[in-house]
């Protein structure tokens, strides 16, 4: 498993990017697929999750709407128009950086 | 999932001081999924002991302060916005008569009432007897949002309102200080306009972030 320092910075571009590839989602289906993805090398904090969804939503680039399943309110989550933005620029950015710190890692 | 069983998860969430509705709904499908899970994976562990072990992938008691933290912050946010919102309202048509009424209404007190003691006394037990009816009020509301404004109402009054209107005070002179009881009898009756407002138009607001919420969940005997 990765150290969570490293997933500070990148939380809220990931679930950009994942909300872009996969439309919709709800928090725990968040959790579970980037943990599988990853085959468990990230593994998000739940409690570190929600508030970043959370503050995606109050940026404007999430929207949010409730559904009933399974006798309980679930809350899906899809980029905005403007998140479907910044998802495409800070992927973009997130590539580019991890291109560098590869980079920087090669041995010389 | 059964609804006891939700119910389980419901009382277990109020332990951890998440019992409004806006601060619920999200987890409790979050551990209802959650338990599923592990107990999909583990066949041989019972409701209660699955719940544990999805408290602890949560991050246990530190988890929830976390959430709580994130929640209130978020929280705090939107009311200072909405309290800037409605003071920008009292700028624009028709509110704008509204304003322009307290600053008359302002000024008729301070020149009748010449006692700046007996003005402040009225202004107080006003301003108090406002905050005990909005608590009456909203004693039962379901969220979250709702229930900090009135919170915080107080501690914007106090640096909003109060501090720099009693420095004004109290360096004014007696050329100046009839203005400046005027200035203090305006800023406190569109203060109180807002403070009125706010927890309502906050009400809207979580309603329509929560518009099909079942009111359930909000019960304690769901």
């Amino acid at each position: 498993m990765l150290k969570n320092n490293f997933l500070k910075g990148t939380l809220q571009t990931l679930i950009l990017r994942l909300l872009a590839d996969r439309g919709q989602m709800y928090g725990y289906q968040i959790i579970k697929h980037l943990s599988t993805v990853t085959q468990q090398q990230i593994l998000v904090k739940e409690a570190a999750l929600y508030p970043a969804l959370h503050k995606l939503e109050a940026r404007g680039l999430l929207e949010s709407e409730f559904r009933e399943v399974s006798g309980r309110q679930r809350k899906y989550y899809r980029l905005s128009e403007k998140g479907k933005k910044v998802a495409r620029q800070e992927g973009t950015e997130l590539a580019q950086f991890t291109a560098a710190i590869q980079q920087l890692l090669r041995p010389s | 999932m059964q609804k006891a069983q939700l119910k389980i998860i419901h009382n277990y969430l109020n332990q951890f001081d998440i019992k409004y509705l806006d601060l619920q709904t999200e987890l409790i499908d979050h551990f209802a999924s959650a338990v599923s899970h592990i107990q999909e994976q583990h066949p041989q562990l019972t409701f209660q002991e699955a719940l544990m072990q999805a408290h602890q992938r949560f991050g246990g008691k530190a988890g929830f302060r976390k959430y709580l933290l994130a929640a209130e912050n978020r929280v705090e946010k939107k009311v200072l916005k909405t309290l800037g919102r409605l003071g920008l309202r009292l700028l624009s048509w028709p509110l704008v008569l509204k304003a322009l009424g307290a600053v008359g209404l302002a000024w008729v007190v301070t020149t009748y009432v010449s006692s700046i003691d007996v003005l402040l006394a009225s202004l107080v037990i006003l301003l108090v007897g406002q905050a005990l009816y909005l608590h009456w009020r909203w004693r039962n509301t379901p969220y979250f949002l709702v229930k900090r404004s009135l919170s915080s109402v107080g501690s914007y009054f106090y640096f909003l309102v109060y501090l720099p209107l009693s420095n004004l005070y109290l360096f004014s002179d007696s050329s100046t200080s009839s203005t400046i009881h005027w200035a203090l009898a305006t800023l406190l009756l569109l203060f109180m306009w807002v403070a009125q407002e706010l927890p309502t138009t906050l009400h809207g607001l979580a309603q329509k972030e929560y518009p099909n919420i079942d009111l359930r969940w909000a019960k304690s005997d769901f």
